[in-house]
């Protein structure tokens, strides 16, 4: 079981079972793409959730670089051709915003 | 016969050197200030969250006006990399406004915790890497 699975077994909350499953397809397949900077954006998302869940990084700071990420990414997102603009944005910015708003919270909540 | 080698050794050896130089000169040039003045930006941001980051449960002693100063030098810096950016290229300016609002991010979060923990530090690092190389990428 890999170190996300860990994490996001902790949630518990029936209420947020579809957002970890999504949560963890947009992983998977942002991880899986092959442009580097998604791919990067995605090992990055992951490993920060792995942190918050033991606690080695603030809810804080994790919202710091989300948001901060979530900057970079819309400039990543306008470089490139219309039609790969909607991927881009649903593997990184969906991503992080599922992150911050679905999955961080409930996390840190389980672990109080 | 060793006296012949000598003598044309040196010249050739000059040459070389000369050559050497030239094109290190060349591969210099050929980098625009532009993008040297982001590699600054990007050094001086990566230095500041290293400054602030905590060692594993010592939390270092506070120097409000060592911050202060530190700060107001790497933001003149911004100031002046954007103020630098031509008109012609907004790209470039939003670029460096971006980037600036990133720095001041973290300037936010250490004059509230007056430090970073190292797994954030590490992280936010990669991701500045990330931020800049896709401008200097370009």
């Amino acid at each position: 079981m890999s170190q996300l699975q860990d994490a996001l077994q902790q949630i518990k909350d029936p209420t947020v079972a579809d957002a970890k499953t999504q949560f963890e397809q947009l992983i998977n397949e942002g991880k899986a793409a092959s442009q580097a900077f998604i791919q990067s954006s995605a090992e990055q998302l992951e490993q920060w959730v792995i942190d918050v869940s033991n606690k080695k990084m603030s809810q804080e700071e994790f919202d710091e670089l989300v948001s901060s990420q979530t900057i970079v990414a819309k400039n990543f997102v306008a470089s490139q051709a219309v039609a790969a603009q909607e991927r881009a944005e649903k593997l990184t910015i969906n991503a992080l915003e599922l992150a911050a708003t679905k999955i961080v919270p409930v996390l840190i909540a389980t672990a109080i | 016969m060793f006296k012949h080698f000598r003598l044309s050794a040196a010249p050739c050896g000059i040459i070389v050197c000369v050559i050497t130089l030239s094109l290190c000169a060349c591969a210099t040039m050929t980098k625009s200030s532009s993008q040297v003045q982001v590699q600054q930006l990007e050094a001086a941001h990566l230095t500041f969250i290293d400054h602030y980051t905590r060692a594993e449960g010592t939390p270092a002693p506070w120097d409000q006006a060592s911050f202060d100063s530190e700060v107001a030098k790497i933001t003149q810096q911004f100031t002046e990399a954007e103020a630098a950016e031509s008109k012609a290229v907004p790209a470039r300016k939003e670029f460096i406004k971006n980037c600036a609002a990133l720095f001041q991010r973290d300037v936010a979060l250490v004059r509230k915790n007056h430090s970073l923990s190292p797994s954030y530090a590490a992280h936010r690092k990669k991701q500045l890497q990330q931020n800049y190389n896709l401008f200097l990428n370009q």
